[in-house]
């Protein structure tokens, strides 16, 4: 303790030196921290927009055949139907899920008292709640089997669309016009972003069953078919198995790419996967230079303080310190600087991060820059990497001096 | 009892590409609680015997024994416990540790012996009273005067009640004044027991020990006096 405190005031009185040491250490304590932190955050929000739209996902859609088949020509429109949903189930094992939708896009007049906005419009089933993340807000539900199976007239809107007609006030349980028919609110979705987005925005998304969006428009095919992967490495096989099943049941040349439009949102997802392992080596690189940098600043200044200091080892060995001792006090002195510079890097990194939690943001950046959070554990790796350097920068000189009898260190002064 | 026994010291210097002999052949013996002074020139080897008699310096060659030790036979940890424990050295320059104060300096060597900090405070607290500096404690040594650092020296350098106390021109940087109190103090403790020698130009102090060694070119010339 006696030491410990001795080496305090030692320190207090360079406080010159001493505070440039432990500002290399908070700088690169910060940096790398407020670098990681970001970055494993960036990780999270991407990750959590893909989740959002849902995972392992390929759309299926309607297109045009281009090779003539089994007699008819060339160039027929292919209409996919309601009755392809189970079809496609019972044809494609490599499939997980398989729901279908009918999506009508931004231009459906949505009321609510004197309120109207114009909103997508998607007639689909309860398999969504799971397959495109449509997790109610708290107090509501999504459509569930019951309201497809009755036709029901209830909707659940997306967090904006809710946000346009009601404000801050209670949307559930509301009657809400679409076509000039009414409506019962049943759930509002969570605010989310998502990596992607077709007919309209998610957050403006208004969902109704798929019987009653049938019932009230009155189409007979629907918009796409959503295939959920079990297997990401399947897909292959599953995609040729989608145009064998559907190829026999509309009759067209299963080698006919163009008889199906295939949104394949796996590519997307792993295109931002690809970007994210780009953004890791990124900042495995400029965490590493930078940790370089620190380090080789934090172990020049140690290195000339203890230089300059070595009278005061020859003073000390002259007065009964052993080698041991004088290497001691140089680790505890290069500790002692080294923690307080931690210390204050960690709390500035945590102070920036809560600030930048509580700095208001457009919803598309904040999915993005996530809610950065102190990694404490690598904090501690790089301030006992910076230690290290430091204690070890401080001991060669150290021990140097204290190989020399005390006269020579002391006649240099 | 013999406390010094010195036999063919020489000490050798490369400076430059030459070699400097600051100390040639030297032989002295000194018996415990003796009071002696060591006169000389500058450049005469006087400080060089110092520093080798109180460890701080090693030989080029010759044997030195300590207390009946061959000091040459002692590995770093050991010397530094004989500086430690068995030598006290005043340096002219005084050498205090800067950033301390005056009781921490003088609790310094206290430290490296391991002494609990309440011990060792009340020891430096009780050595600073004796040197007549007990309001100086928290003083820095840029706070003190030149006599008054030497006597924080002092006080540090009997800190751990060693055998010998060896001062080099302790009185070289002071007033007259100041000097005869070092002088006197030293005395003092040379009374008590101790073993002193003390290099000097100054003749009026080497008059008060019974044994004056006289130094030139790096050899012992005269030896007045006759050890106890």
């Amino acid at each position: 303790m006696g030491l410990f405190l001795s080496q305090l005031r030692d320190l207090w009185s360079e406080k010159g030196r001493v505070g440039w040491v432990a500002l290399g250490v908070a700088w690169g304590t910060l940096s790398l921290t407020l670098l990681v932190g970001f970055g494993s955050s960036f990780v999270r929000g991407a990750n959590t927009t893909i989740e959002n739209f849902g995972v392992n996902l390929l759309r299926i859609g309607g297109g045009a055949t281009t090779r003539p088949h089994k007699g008819m020509s060339a160039g027929r429109p292919i209409r996919l139907r309601p009755e392809d949903e189970p079809w496609l189930q019972s044809q494609v094992p490599e499939a997980e899920a398989v729901a279908l939708e009918y999506s009508s896009g931004s231009g459906n007049p949505v009321r609510y008292g004197e309120q109207q906005v114009n909103a997508p419009l998607s007639g689909c089933g309860s398999a969504f709640l799971e397959l495109r993340g449509m997790i109610p807000q708290s107090g509501g539900r999504f459509i569930n089997a019951m309201d497809v199976e009755q036709h029901r007239r209830v909707c659940f809107l997306g967090h904006r669309t809710k946000q346009r007609l009601f404000g801050d006030a209670a949307a559930v349980g509301a009657l809400v016009e679409i076509d000039g028919a009414p409506f019962t609110v049943i759930g509002v979705r969570v605010p989310t972003v998502t990596v992607a987005s077709y007919n309209g925005d998610d957050r403006d998304k208004v969902c109704i069953p798929h019987t009653t969006f049938r019932d009230l428009r009155g189409w007979t095919g629907i918009s796409f078919l959503f295939v959920k992967l079990q297997d990401p490495d399947m897909k292959r096989r599953l995609i040729r198995s989608v145009y064998t099943a559907l190829g026999a049941r509309h009759g067209f040349d299963a080698r006919d790419e163009d008889a199906l439009d295939v949104q394949d949102y796996l590519a997307i997802q792993d295109m931002v996967n690809g970007m994210l392992d780009g953004n890791r080596y990124f900042n495995g690189i400029v965490g590493f230079f930078g940790l370089l940098v620190a380090m080789l600043g934090v172990m020049n200044v140690m290195h000339a303080m203890v230089e300059e200091r070595s009278s005061e080892i020859g003073l000390c060995m002259a007065l009964g310190a052993t080698p041991r001792d004088v290497a001691q006090e140089r680790v505890v002195e290069g500790l002692l600087v080294t923690l307080l510079g931690g210390a204050l890097g960690l709390a500035t990194c945590a102070g920036l991060m809560a600030l930048i939690r509580q700095v208001p943001l457009e919803a598309e950046v904040r999915a993005y820059l996530g809610d950065p959070v102190l990694s404490m554990e690598l904090g501690l790796v790089v301030v006992l990497i910076l230690a290290l350097a430091g204690c070890v920068a401080g001991w060669f000189p150290a021990r140097r001096a204290a190989a020399l009898d005390p006269i020579s260190t002391l006649r240099e002064e | 009892m013999t406390m010094i026994e010195m036999h063919a010291i020489t000490r050798e210097y490369s400076t430059a590409g030459a070699v400097v002999r600051a100390l040639v052949d030297t032989d002295l013996t000194v018996e415990a609680g003796e009071y002696v002074s060591i006169l000389g020139p500058s450049g005469s080897g006087k400080s060089t015997l110092m520093h080798i008699l109180g460890c701080l310096d090693s030989p080029t060659s010759g044997t030195y024994h300590f207390e009946g030790r061959d000091v040459s036979r002692l590995n770093r940890t050991e010397m530094a416990h004989v500086r430690n424990q068995g030598i006290g050295f005043v340096f002219q320059r005084f050498h205090l540790l800067p950033r301390s104060t005056a009781l921490e300096n003088v609790a310094t060597p206290l430290r490296f012996a391991r002494w609990k900090p309440k011990r060792r405070r009340q020891r430096a607290q009780d050595l600073l009273e004796r040197v007549g500096l007990a309001d100086r404690l928290s003083h820095r040594p840029a706070e003190l005067s030149g006599g008054q650092q030497q006597r924080v020296a002092i006080a540090r350098a009997l800190a751990m009640s060693p055998r010998l106390l060896l001062a080099d021109e302790p009185t070289g940087n002071l007033d007259t004044q100041a000097g005869a109190e070092i002088i006197e103090l030293l005395e003092e403790v040379n009374r008590e027991g101790t073993t002193v020698m003390v290099v000097t130009h100054d003749g009026a102090l080497s008059e008060r020990t019974p044994r004056v060694v006289r130094m030139l070119d790096g050899k012992i010339e005269t030896v007045t006096g006759l050890s106890r």
